[in-house]
């Protein structure tokens, strides 16, 4: 295996154990001076509006108190100011160098690794293979020789990489852009609390406070966590308690959010029955603001975001058609390929391959397909129809089927993908789960004569509960957020992806018109809430039909 | 002795409708792939074909005057076409059955252009044409029109006979049209689309494993109170589903500037709870013994993952890596709300051939070229890496 060097070149220590607690101490003050002012700054700051300031002050909030704790406890001379002041000096040190890159368009400097990036795939070729070489070597214990060399070509193709793809040009842009006054200073912030942070994580400096063994354990176990657990706040927790907040406003991409409660949720849900009697319209017997969803007889049921309740009914439909289809033949088909037989890997492949080509692949596949005139899906029919034809007695017209220009077939033609798509994969789930049915069930079963089917019914099913629930789960949680398929198969419509006369309109589709067509931000946001409950009550009853079914 | 050989028959038949049950849902499974894969070597005339071949065909041709002709066949002769007409299909206006064939050169209005001569038929009114048969004019209505063409024995050109052009077969061979892969590359910038996804996928492959060693190691083997707590809201973020994050996620793009980057496309998807997850659970598997024998030597938590921990779980780390590989190379709704439609520099594969088959509707050969090159590596990765996909898909259903 690769032996990784770890970092040899230490840091100097520049003072012993208890002279740095006292220097620390003094750094901790005017450190916790400078949050407290970049606090006052980001709470009264022109420069910063909106998500930036609330992100602002809650950063600055959250050292600020650990600062704050840290002085009183080093003043103590107790163990937890060091981790205080620990966590604040990592948090400056990561803060800065982040800042620091943002500000040097580091991260959008991948653009320019793009259209340079190609240059360096051979390097990177050769360093791999010259690294299978090393560790080849490495099993073998002997031809040292052979690794030895294989281990220098390994380095210098990794030069080599970085070189082909610009690695100079982009350090000189880099250290251009950090000299300046701006640049220098975080620089030199991240340097210093850096160097602190390392400093006071030192052993020695931990014995000064006498801090227990299960300290050094939570500090080392949240430096390890810390990437994780930084990224989970940064791109999951913060958005989503922000969307939270989207959704109570009113918000679109050039003016301020304006709070308005719940209202956008009521917009979005509020329903209303009629009863038309003769000769009225639909329109005359709803509350004003509210339109014909649909209609069953005499009744009338109008919404005031009829599209919405649109994309409800149809994403209901899709689910009950392409749930089962998706999971009861791939159920079927995992019991076929749960057998010895040779060749059966090919298979199981094959299966698997739809769902790895990805939505957009595999919705291109399918509009080829589907096309009405040159299409194969109708040249079969067409085929399979004048076979038919020439029984005695039969006679059925073609049905030329318009698969994604007929409003009452569009949506059937996504379920046809999505279920092509899932089958496989979905098998191979089953299959997973039969390879765990205890075997010798099976042959208690034949002794007492069970058949087949009963084997199957009263054996494999009750067996395979949980794989099942996980199954309709996670395929239900797909089927909920369908848009994909939706916008390549419908690629011109309005909104994008609603299909013929919206009929393949799904509420991700709508979200997607309303937050980034139309740029209303936070009935967007209110909109993916809703359906976000609903994935979570649809993901519910089928765990609680799990549970009861597992007891009962 | 019967009932074993009994047994062995029927176990035989039962094979062949195992093989039976398995192909056919292996041919519905496979035939797509088929159509796509020939379609991105037929040519343009070819795919627009009915009925539909499987096999890209392309009309033979042969080197008349220095010039390229295509061949047909006619009455069993290999012909070249000479020149087409236009021909008319008349009837007279009492006999709708007894139609001619004339070239629509040979026939005039009735009446001339202005003033033509009309009769009702059926309630229309059509106007009448002379029409010469056998040396008599006759006035007649056109009933339909067809193109007739002049066709040619390839060794003597004097040897002409007219046929339907519409019905006249075509020579066909198979000759796949590689330049579609070519030409599909400059149509849409896809060859920067190409490299662009290839960095994207790497870099979330490469960063996705980084902070999935770290943090699954953290929370497989360090003890801190409230460790597990943190773990279980941790993988609690896998079951919210992406598209309540979209909105937010996009200000959060716009807040930092990275709004058409391909910054956006990596740094929030480099942290991920299911990476986490699988590599804590691999780790928790590793007997105690082996690092504390590390330990005892000095070495520090640091060399212990590094040295022990990520040497044993290169299965775990392969299997992160297929899925990951997968989730970014195939992801496309954050791509598709991410980076802007006119921004070709900047394109992954999945919105490239989105907009692909929305504008280049006339091209589906290039389209399918396109498709064959964003599934070739994903497949080629499956075909080498195919116990790490299947292994993944066992571990998610684990859990």
């Amino acid at each position: 295996m690769t032996t990784l060097s770890l970092p040899r070149m230490r840091p100097p220590r520049l003072l012993s154990a208890s002279a740095w607690l006292q220097a620390l101490l003094g750094w901790r003050v005017l450190h916790t001076l400078a949050v407290g002012a970049g606090l006052w700054w980001s709470l009264t700051s022109a420069a910063l509006e909106g998500p930036g300031r609330i992100a602002a002050v809650a950063a600055a909030s959250v050292v600020l108190l650990l600062d704050l704790g840290a002085v009183a406890g080093l003043a103590m001379r107790r163990s937890f100011g060091r981790s205080l002041s620990l966590a604040a000096d990592y948090l400056t040190f990561v803060g800065a160098i982040l800042v620091l890159f943002q500000r040097n368009d580091v991260f959008r400097g991948l653009d320019a690794l793009g259209a340079t990036f190609v240059r360096g795939v051979p390097f990177g070729v050769v360093a791999i293979l010259a690294w299978v070489v090393t560790g080849w070597g490495e099993q073998r214990g002997t031809l040292t020789q052979v690794r030895r060399i294989a281990r220098y070509v390994a380095y210098a193709a990794v030069a080599g990489l970085l070189l082909a793809v610009g690695l100079l040009p982009g350090l000189a842009t880099f250290l251009a852009r950090t000299a300046t006054p701006e640049g220098l200073l975080l620089l030199v912030v991240a340097v210093v609390s850096g160097y602190l942070a390392w400093r006071t994580f030192q052993s020695d400096v931990a014995e000064q406070l006498e801090v227990s063994n299960q300290t050094t354990r939570t500090l080392d176990g949240l430096l390890f966590a810390s990437p994780n657990l930084l990224g989970f706040a940064a791109f999951f927790a913060g958005p989503l308690i922000f969307s939270l907040f989207v959704s109570l406003t009113e918000w679109d991409a050039f003016g301020d959010a304006e709070f308005i409660g719940l209202a956008n949720y009521t917009q979005i849900l509020a329903l209303n029955v009629g009863i038309a009697s003769a000769g009225q319209s639909a329109s005359e017997v709803l509350a004003p603001g509210y339109f014909e969803w649909f209609s069953v007889g005499n009744v009338v049921v109008g919404a005031q975001d009829v599209l919405f309740w649109r994309s409800i009914r149809n994403i209901v439909v899709f689910t009950l058609f392409a749930l089962p289809l998706s999971t009861i033949p791939a159920l079927f088909l995992a019991t076929l390929l749960n057998s010895k037989a040779p060749g059966i890997k090919v298979f199981r492949a094959i299966y698997f391959v739809p769902s790895i080509a990805g939505v957009v692949a595999v919705a291109l596949i399918w509009r080829q397909l589907f096309d009405s005139t040159i299409g194969w899906l109708n040249y079969l029919i067409s085929l399979t129809v004048s076979g038919l034809n020439n029984l005695p007695g039969v006679a059925i017209t073609d049905p030329r089927i318009q698969w994604l220009s007929d409003a009452d077939i569009a949506l059937f033609s996504l379920v046809i993908v999505f279920s092509w798509m899932f089958i496989g994969y979905n098998a191979v789930l089953f299959l997973a789960g039969l390879q765990g049915v205890d075997n010798t069930l099976y042959e208690a079963a034949m002794l007492d004569g069970a058949n087949r089917w009963q084997r199957f019914r009263n054996i494999t099913l009750p067996a395979l509960r949980p794989t099942t629930f996980f199954v309709v789960a996670s395929t239900g949680i797909l089927t909920l957020q369908l848009f994909g398929e939706n916008v390549v198969l419908f690629p011109t419509t309005t909104p994008i992806g609603a299909g013929p006369q919206n009929s393949t309109l799904t509420p991700v589709v709508y979200l997607y018109e309303q937050g980034f067509r139309r740029f209303a931000f936070g009935y967007a946001s209110a909109v993916a809430w809703v359906l976000f409950v609903l994935i979570f009550f649809f993901t519910l009853v089928q765990f609680r039909r799990q549970r009861e079914q597992a007891e009962g | 002795m019967a009932v074993v050989t009994g047994s062995k028959r029927r176990r035989r038949i039962e094979r062949v409708g195992l093989y039976l049950g398995l192909g056919a849902f292996g041919a519905i499974m496979l035939f797509p792939f088929l159509v796509v894969a020939f379609g991105s070597l037929k040519e343009s005339s070819d795919i627009f074909r009915f009925p539909p071949r499987l096999l890209p065909f392309s009309q033979d041709t042969v080197e008349i005057d220095g010039e390229e002709q295509g061949l047909y066949v006619i009455e069993g002769e290999e012909r070249v076409l000479l020149e087409t007409i236009a021909v008319g299909i008349y009837a007279p206006p009492d006999a709708l059955e007894d139609t001619v064939q004339v070239p629509t050169a040979d026939v005039e209005r009735r009446g001339g252009f202005v003033d033509t001569e009309t009769v009702v038929i059926d309630g229309e009114e059509e106007p009448l044409y002379d029409v010469e048969v056998d040396g008599e004019v006759v006035a007649m209505v056109e009933r339909g029109t067809t193109t007739s063409g002049r066709f040619a024995a390839v060794d003597d050109l004097d040897d002409v006979v007219g046929a339907n052009v519409r019905l006249a077969e075509q020579v066909d061979s198979v000759a796949p049209q590689t330049e579609n892969f070519r030409r599909v590359t400059e149509l849409q910038n896809l060859d920067r689309s190409l490299t662009n996804t290839l960095l994207v996928t790497l870099l979330v492959v490469g960063g996705t494993v980084l902070t999935s060693i770290l943090g699954g190691y953290a929370f497989a083997r360090i003890e801190f109170p409230g460790r597990d707590a943190l773990f279980l809201v941790y993988i609690g973020s896998i079951m919210v589903p992406f598209v309540i994050l979209i909105v937010p996620l996009y200000q959060l793009m716009v807040a930092l500037g990275w709004v058409n980057s391909l910054a956006s496309l990596v740094f929030p998807f480099v942290f991920n709870a299911y990476g986490t997850f699988l590599i804590r659970q691999f780790f928790v598997s590793i007997p105690k013994d082996l690092e504390e024998a590390a330990v005892i030597d000095g070495a520090s938590r640091w060399t212990v993952l590094w040295r022990i921990f990520v040497p044993l779980s290169t299965p775990a780390i392969a299997t992160l890596s297929t899925f990951m590989f997968l989730y970014a190379w195939n992801s496309f709704i954050w791509p598709f709300i991410v980076i802007s439609a006119g921004n070709f520099d900047n394109h992954v594969l999945t919105v490239s051939l989105q907009q692909l088959g929305g504008r280049a509707a006339d091209s589906p050969n290039l389209i399918l070229a396109g498709v064959m090159i964003a599934i070739a590596v994903p497949v080629t990765v499956f075909v080498l890496a195919q116990r790490y996909f299947v292994e993944n898909v066992a571990t998610s259903g684990i859990k």
